[in-house]
């Protein structure tokens, strides 16, 4: 499944004015160059519940879904699907991109 | 003991050859495997004209064949040098430049990187060669692993003696330009010989294998595993992004010791990622490079009160670690602090005043280290050695810039620092360098970088703030970005039309200090109130 721009430009726009990070492409590594760090991590987790109206579980994310903006655009929409598309128990566990 | 750190390889490889040595993403490596491959390497290194003394760069991940290359350079009689491939080519073409690179290692998925730093120029003399397959570069590629896989496996003549180096560790530099740490085979075995003891490391155990091979802490995990017989689980980097994902890494693996770094473990408990009694093979809890938060530590002591957990205290300079101290029992309350202990067998911590003369008890001085550990000196900068080395009525001391106070209990408290030198995140930066980096900007006209304590669980937050009116934070810290490493890059930013000056014409770093916990403070207010991390 692959994102859609509007959401792949929305979390590119809140790492830019947010966490002051620019990236190259949506599908750059955000991992390997050292760019998502804890604190950035959390911050950024904080942003896209705000924007996006979704619950994120720190506890139930993957590496892989924080890869680059492109996976984590994905792991937004299917939070958003899920989240929207039932009205979800308290504590019950999401799956999560898999 | 033994003379040099390969020695510890080759007896476990004749006393328990199948036995597990790494384990790696499910795979085991066992110790004839990591012995007999790092045996070939070093044949293709020498092959390569790798000859004593030379320096073998490592640009590779965290994995079995980043640990089979640094036995192999032992082996060859050179010494490596651990490269962060997270770090920007330019700083790392720096380093290869500083130390003289005779060969780099690489593979693939750090090829383009390997690329980028041989535009930039590194070392004529520096020949390239692949653990994989690799790639093609612009470049005198000497061997791929396939050459080196052709090679014999048995042992190689020894070439090094104790007193010579085994490897270089960059460490930040005040000044702008990294500083190269030589650290020798009897550096590292005099501190594995005493833990091994002291920790009672035996056979069958499983230690973490958490920070990057350029972290000295990492020597130990590598060493003292092997230097036991145990078997050491390497932690992929990317998974202390997530605090359940480290938890599930030590109970899935059951882990005998877990050495990390204070940021991880408090960020493991500000997000409640351990289980009462959870980890139920797990013996002892370390952690060094910086304070260890007292209500993080009562968080982990009170879910595991069956495991030792201890405190080492150690720069670079002094190899690991130079002082330790166990917790005795769940601290009481979360005021109460932690010491940095007593002196590991063989080191001596001084707590001196400006007369380098003995402060005493509940004096603060600075710290001063002499003993087993303490580095011959920096990679030829005989100024800076000296200006750190000190030959004292003491012996030869290190000054390391901490300052600290002996307890009436004996024990040594760490107070803060002399300089600028700061702990974020386990990584140990010097502000100046930021500056540095910062002045060489076209188009910035002044800058200051100071570090603020945010109260969060990252430590130190580093903030800069600068005259320059063209130019955005975003835009600075994506030039920043292509000379320094990403954990040095300033999280805050202030512009300013003036820099606030003291008496003397000095930047006023205390104001500026409290000008960015004031905008800290108004940022926290006005985002997100209520989901504090």
């Amino acid at each position: 499944m692959k994102a859609e721009d509007a959401t792949i430009g929305a979390i590119r726009g809140l790492l830019s004015e947010k966490l002051l990070v620019e990236v190259d492409s949506p599908e750059a590594d955000l991992l390997k160059a050292g760019i998502l760090d804890s604190l950035a991590l959390i911050q950024l987790l904080v942003h896209l519940e705000e924007r996006f109206g979704v619950k994120i579980a720190l506890d139930e994310l993957e590496i892989e879904d924080l890869r680059s903006i492109s996976s984590i655009a994905q792991m937004v929409e299917q939070q958003r699907a899920i989240q929207g598309a039932a009205r979800v128990p308290r504590n019950t566990v999401l799956p999560v991109n898999r | 003991m033994k003379a040099r750190l390969q020695d510890l390889l080759t007896e476990q490889a004749s006393r328990r050859a199948d036995d597990a040595a790494i384990v790696f993403k499910g795979r085991a490596t066992t110790y004839a495997e990591l012995h007999e491959s790092s045996n070939r390497l070093a044949r293709a290194l020498q092959d390569a004209g790798c000859r004593e003394g030379d320096r073998v760069a490592l640009l590779l991940p965290k994995s079995p064949d980043a640990l089979i290359a640094m036995f192999a350079a032992l082996k060859a009689g050179c010494m490596y040098v651990p490269l962060d491939c997270s770090s920007p080519a330019l700083r790392l073409a720096r380093i290869l430049q500083i130390c003289e690179s005779r060969c780099v290692l690489a593979v693939q998925p750090t090829g383009g990187l390997l690329a980028e730093m041989i535009a930039l120029g590194i070392p004529e003399t520096t020949r390239l060669a692949w653990l994989d397959d690799g790639m093609a570069v612009d470049g005198d590629v000497a061997f791929t692993r396939r050459d080196a896989d052709s090679l014999p496996p048995k042992d190689l003549d020894a070439i090094h003696t104790a007193a010579d180096g085994a490897h270089i560790l960059f460490t930040s530099g005040s000044t702008g330009t990294p500083k190269g740490v030589v650290i020798t085979h009897a550096n590292v075995l005099h501190f594995v010989d005493w833990a091994v003891r002291y920790f009672d490391i035996r056979p069958g155990d499983r230690l973490s294998g958490h920070p990057p091979l350029h972290f000295d802490l990492s020597t130990f995990d590598i060493c003292g595993t092997i230097a036991a017989g145990a078997e050491i689980h390497l932690l992929p980097q990317e998974l202390s992004l997530l605090p359940h994902r480290l938890a599930a890494f030590i109970r899935d693996s059951a882990l005998t010791q877990w050495f990390s770094v204070p940021s991880i473990l408090h960020h493991m408990a500000k997000f409640d990622a351990v289980q009462p009694h959870d980890f139920p093979s797990l013996k002892r809890l370390l952690w060094c490079g910086e304070k260890f938060p007292t209500p993080a530590l009562m968080y982990w002591m009170q879910r595991l009160p069956r495991v030792a957990f201890t405190n080492l205290y150690g720069p670079t300079e002094a190899t690991i670690a130079s002082s330790f101290y166990r917790v005795p029992a769940c601290p009481k309350d979360e005021t109460t602090e932690v010491p940095i202990g007593e002196p590991c067998e063989g080191e001596r911590l001084l707590v001196l005043d400006g007369d380098l003369q003995p402060c005493p008890p509940e004096i603060v001085g600075e710290l001063y280290i002499a003993g087993a550990g303490l580095s011959p000196g920096y990679w030829r900068d005989e100024e800076k050695t000296a200006q750190a080395f000190i030959d004292s009525t003491h012996g030869r001391i290190y000054r390391t810039g901490d300052l600290a106070r002996v307890g009436v209990n004996g024990m040594i408290y760490l107070v803060g620092r002399a300089d600028t030198q700061i702990k974020s995140r386990g990584y140990r930066i010097e502000l100046g360098e930021i500056e540095a980096a910062m002045h060489a900007i076209p188009g910035v006209q002044d800058a200051a970088v100071v570090a603020i304590d945010a109260g969060g669980f990252e430590g130190l937050a580093i903030c800069c703030a600068y005259v320059g009116a063209d130019l955005s934070p975003i835009a600075l810290r994506r030039k920043l970005g292509q000379s320094l490493p990403h954990y040095m890059i300033p999280a805050q930013w202030m512009t300013l039309e003036q820099m606030p000056l003291n008496g003397n014409g000095k930047v006023a770093r205390p104001r500026l200090k409290q000008m960015f916990l004031e905008q800290h403070a108004a940022h926290n207010a006005a985002v997100a109130p209520g989901v504090r991390a």
